[in-house]
């Protein structure tokens, strides 16, 4: 046994593992998409069809979810709560963040750790009596409300993701503002933001993920149905009295899916960099 | 440049939004309030009198609240129904607004505690004792017309009785029936469909034998709902009855912890472990399995037959394969016992237009609007002497109408009047499961199961 | 607007009396208060206010009078055993979810930091499961999961592991497993990427001079890279915790804690004792008990973050 033979197998061992697990990552994907080409008499019957483009295969399913101008409000208020969190969070931690780089002040660490870890408190705990306040400020069924609960859950990383970022922008910039006659806050705005844009992509892509992917809150906070976001309307097509539509649910999932895969191809730069930075640097 | 592409992708998202938006300026969604004219096929004339007493020439919009409005099944002829009723009342607007079947109860008692209760809602039989103790509904017999009160089908109207108080109308009572594959039952050499409660269980198991088809689909008997849905453990009350058993006595006592239960679920069991029926399934999914031609009986009411048709492989054909029979008894004379799966509708105690209210409520169980249901969504059995009078259902143009038409005189309501009913159905599912899933003694799970019940019950 | 303009002539006011540390204090409370704001009155507020309830009969129709009904709330969940079910739940789908993940994970990010063509090309597949939405990922694995003719059934009974219309979400032990796949389907990738980034941090020369001591791959790995990459290790494996302690839509929508309470975890059971039997009260008391257990895992996440905040 020489050893090219065995660096070959070992390379070859290597490459297969790496098919095997792609495949298993990838084929529920493909599997979302190939069902939404299908009928569902074709769908509930074995053998199932393999290939994309067998016969039977049409777009007829997007026609009719697309048709379907509930499918188009509930994507309309998923992407106005998304948003909406996005702006709010990003000013809210810009902020936060911002001081909690280049200040120091009594009690920072504890507020710093405080902030983290409200991440663990048990969200379903909190939006029972979430609800009840809500309901007595009158903020169910509205945008406000959601977008200030998803902000919530979306703040204490965005922070401190902001803070380790301006932490590697120098203090100095800071300094020469200052002299130069700058407040502030125009300090902030007009020279540390503009140069901290991968830091705010990284934090609004983070949080438009997340809000994007909120089911809980828009389940209990928003009941009407011209105002449920997109998560919640598709939980709803398989809530149905008649049948299961499986068809339908593989079509308005992939369609639910694709905002956010685009935003991946081409943003994944700085959604890895969102994703690592915290815990690398952390 | 991947930078400069997702630049780019921010203002792409935005003009999504504003498509979006634009789509919904044309067509609100799930609010149909275009008041086209549609057919008025001639009504009763008491209501269109009471129509013009009431605030003629005022404005006044009435929310009705479903489940139907957002199937696809049933959409189409919900929008015509409401667009007739608005024809026929120009100064009524009803805005529709739909729910998922499974939340609908929940969300609607969440809605009416925030105030927005709906005017008038389509509600199951299980929802109506919750709503009712939830003290969200408005009596119906001092409202309604009391020619249209002694319309109804008087069994289906006291069973939705409350302290003697109409709490809903029955709409559509959709009896449960058996039907089955003529196909599957000659592959197994049965020559006539059961007559008796054991022979059906007998051919089910011929039928199961079949195995699989040659495509790997494996064929079932009969199915029993297993999952702990809304629409879960009622479907199991025949196999109680027909075996002899009962689920409440007269005195409204539970009695479940007998022999006759028991064998029921030894019944059952049996069919879960030889793989007579799929197990772990809902009434759903039991519909896609008798629509592939799948399953050889199949306990559903007629709601099913639209679906049959638009699932099936074969569409509109396939209901050539198939027969519906009466649910047979424990002896070749006795009648079989089978149940309404009753849709009613409720006016909510906070609506501001009561009158409206009940015109909606008369209309839509009206000759007139069942003709349309029946045109545009499969059709659906009427809860009116007056409407079972069409033609439609006078001279019933199939066996398989005319079997379902018959049987409006044998299912009987669901015994639904306690506000626990809908949990003791939830664990009677739980209980199919112990036996037919975790292989626990039939014996044992009935006791239990009556232990469970009389206390959620206080009994 | 206005307040930059503001900001502007202040610097020329060299007299104003205020000291430049009282001015520094203003802004900072200035800057922070709306993220207070945000964090108190949506998390703050509704914990203080979950805990009071949690004493209560408090339900939808008591809204406005609640009862003080003498921790019957506790003594309920307690009595009746189920509370130990849902905590045995959440932490069997806790351990599963994030140890089957955190390998899996190890094991991409090993083979995707050898020397290879295309390596980013590999990542951003990977990546992909982690981008479809928590809601679509339960449908998805419902339908491939489905019994009768589902694909995964027909594919195992292919190769002869399960038998065809085998149930998954509706077996009582097979339904946890259901959510573990799902689960660790859609969140590996995450894990996976932070491994990636750990692995990439370890510098080389260190491996490779353990490689001149005579250390096989193995030792290498458990003594050289582990060390190396342990905070972020940490860091990825409390963040995967937390996170699944708190999951919820996955399990709701595959199988809303069924069959017969198996999958019911904490956060299931305190949605539908609030949600759906509209029992805020008991509903309160899990969160409750939750946040107790939980204090002991915040304790010693604090400890840790402060840790690492040394090392960096």
């Amino acid at each position: 046994m020489n050893s090219k033979s065995e660096i070959f197998r070992g390379k070859l061992a290597k490459y297969l593992l790496l098919a095997v697990l792609l495949l298993l990552a990838l084929f529920p994907v493909y599997w979302m998409f190939v069902s939404s080409f299908r009928q569902n008499s074709d769908l509930t019957r074995l053998p199932p069809k393999f290939l994309p483009f067998d016969v039977g295969a049409s777009l007829e399913n997007y026609g009719r979810i697309l048709a379907n101008p509930r499918y188009l409000t509930y994507y309309q208020n998923s992407l106005i709560v998304a948003f909406g969190t996005v702006a709010v969070c990003l000013v809210v931690a810009v902020m936060a963040g911002y001081v909690l780089s280049r200040y120091n002040f009594p009690g920072k660490i504890l507020l710093q750790t405080g902030i983290l870890s409200v991440q663990m408190f048990p969200l379903v705990a909190i939006l029972i009596s979430l609800f009840t306040f809500y309901s007595d400020m009158k903020l169910t069924n509205t945008y406000q409300g959601l977008i200030l609960a998803d902000t919530s859950i979306a703040l204490p990383f965005s922070i401190w993701f902001m803070k380790s970022f301006f932490d590697t922008i120098p203090n100095s910039l800071d300094e020469a503002a200052t002299i130069d006659g700058c407040g502030r806050l125009r300090t902030l705005f007009q020279i540390i933001v503009p140069l901290s844009r991968p830091g705010l992509l990284a934090v609004g892509i983070y949080t438009f993920l997340l809000s994007w992917d909120d089911f809980i809150f828009s389940l209990t906070l928003m009941s009407k149905d011209e105002l449920r976001t997109l998560p919640v309307g598709i939980a709803n097509s398989f809530a149905g009295e008649l049948l299961f539509d499986w068809s339908g649910m593989m079509t308005i999932s992939v369609v639910a899916s694709v905002p956010v895969l685009l935003l991946f191809i081409f943003l994944q730069r700085y959604m890895i960099a969102g994703l690592t930075q915290g815990s690398v640097k952390g | 440049m991947t930078r400069r592409l997702g630049l780019l992708l921010c203002p792409i998202l935005l003009l999504l939004t504003l498509l979006a938006a634009c789509g919904d300026a044309t067509s609100t969604p799930a609010t149909s309030t275009t008041a086209a004219a549609a057919a008025t096929t001639p009504g009763t004339q008491a209501q269109a009198t009471t129509a013009a007493a009431a605030n003629p020439g005022k404005q006044v919009e009435l929310t009705f609240a479903s489940w139907g409005a957002g199937e696809d099944a049933t959409k189409v002829a919900f929008d015509q129904m409401i667009k007739g009723f608005e024809a026929k009342y120009p100064n009524i607007k009803v805005k529709s607004v739909s729910y998922p079947f499974n939340n609908m109860k929940d969300q609607l008692i969440v809605n009416a505690a925030g105030g927005n209760a709906p005017d008038v809602a389509q509600v199951h039989k299980l929802w109506v004792a919750p709503l009712v103790n939830a003290k969200l509904l408005q009596p119906l017999d001092t409202l309604l017309d009391p020619e249209v009160l002694s319309d109804f089908n008087q069994s289906l109207l006291n069973s939705n009785k409350f302290d003697n108080k109409l709490m809903a109308a029955p709409w559509t009572p959709s009896p449960v029936l058996i039907y089955y594959n003529k196909t599957l039952l000659k592959q197994a050499g049965i020559a006539e469909p059961p007559k008796t409660w054991d022979e059906l269980i007998e051919q089910a198991r011929k039928v199961a034998k079949l195995g699989n088809d040659a495509n790997g689909n494996r064929i079932y008997g009969l199915g029993i709902s297993s999952k702990k849905a809304n629409n879960g453990g009622y479907y199991f009350l025949p196999f109680l009855w027909n075996n002899g058993g009962e689920f409440l006595n007269d005195k409204g006592q539970i009695t479940l912890n007998t022999p006759e239960n028991v064998k029921a679920f030894q019944q059952a069991q049996s069919l879960f472990d030889e793989k007579v029926t799929p197990s772990g399934v809902e009434i759903k999914d039991l519909r896609t399995l008798f629509a592939q031609g799948l399953v050889g009986f199949h306990f559903d009411p007629e709601v099913a037959i639209a679906i049959f048709k638009s699932q099936s492989p074969k569409k509109d054909k396939f209901m050539d394969d198939i027969g519906v029979m009466l649910v047979p008894g424990a002896t070749a004379g006795a009648k079989g016992q089978s149940f309404f799966v009753e849709h009613n509708l409720a006016v909510f105690n906070t609506t501001k237009n009561p009158n409206e209210a009940k015109l909606l409520v008369q209309y839509l169980t009206s000759p007139e609007a069942i003709t349309i249901f029946n045109k545009n969504g499969g059709f659906r059995l009427p809860a009116r002497k007056s409407t079972e009078k069409i033609d439609f259902y006078s001279q019933p143009e199939n066996a398989i109408l005319k079997t379902f038409i018959e049987s409006l005189q044998t299912a009987r309501p669901l015994p639904a009047s306690n506000e626990q009913f809908l949990s003791a159905m939830e664990e009677l599912s739980v209980s199919i499961q112990k036996v037919g899933i975790d292989h626990q003694d039939p014996a044992k799970v009935v006791k239990d199961l009556d232990a469970t019940i009389k206390a959620l019950y206080k009994q | 607007m206005n307040n930059l303009q503001a900001e502007r002539i202040r610097p020329t006011q060299k007299s104003f009396a205020l000291s430049k540390t009282a001015k520094d204090r203003i802004f900072v409370a200035v800057m922070l208060s709306p993220a207070l704001v945000i964090l108190v009155l949506v998390i703050g507020a509704p914990i203080v206010k979950g805990i009071w309830m949690s004493f209560f009969e408090y339900t939808l129709a008591m809204r406005t009078n609640p009862q003080w009904n003498n921790f019957e709330n506790y003594t309920k969940l307690i009595k009746t055993g189920e509370i130990f079910t849902y905590f045995l739940n959440t932490l069997l789908f806790v351990a599963f979810v994030v140890a089957i993940q955190a390998v899996i994970a190890m094991t991409v990010a090993l083979l995707l930091n050898s020397k290879m063509r295309g390596r980013s090309i590999y990542r951003s597949l990977f990546l992909i499961p982690w981008t479809i939405p928590s809601v679509v990922v339960a449908l998805l694995w419902m339908w491939l999961l489905q019994p009768q003719y589902g694909v995964l059934n027909y594919l195992l009974s292919r190769v002869g592991l399960v038998e065809q219309g085998t149930q998954w979400t509706q077996h009582p032990s097979l339904a946890m497993v259901s959510i573990i796949i799902a689960a660790v389907w859609r969140q590996f990738p995450m894990m996976m990427v932070m491994f990636l980034a750990g692995l990439q941090s370890v510098p080389l020369e260190l491996a490779e001079a353990a490689a001149i001591d005579g250390a096989n791959r193995r030792q290498i790995f458990r003594h050289v890279t582990i060390p190396c990459m342990r905070a972020v290790l940490d860091t990825t494996i409390i963040i995967a915790i937390i996170n699944n302690f708190q999951m919820f839509t996955i399990i709701y929508n595959m199988t809303a804690g069924g069959p017969v309470d198996k999958t019911t975890t904490l956060s299931i059971a305190a949605y539908v004792k609030a949600f759906s039997q509209f029992d805020f009260g008991s509903g309160s008391a899990i969160g409750v008990m939750w946040l107790v257990v939980l204090g002991g895992g915040i304790y010693l996440y604090n400890r840790f973050s402060a840790k690492s905040h040394d090392i960096y």
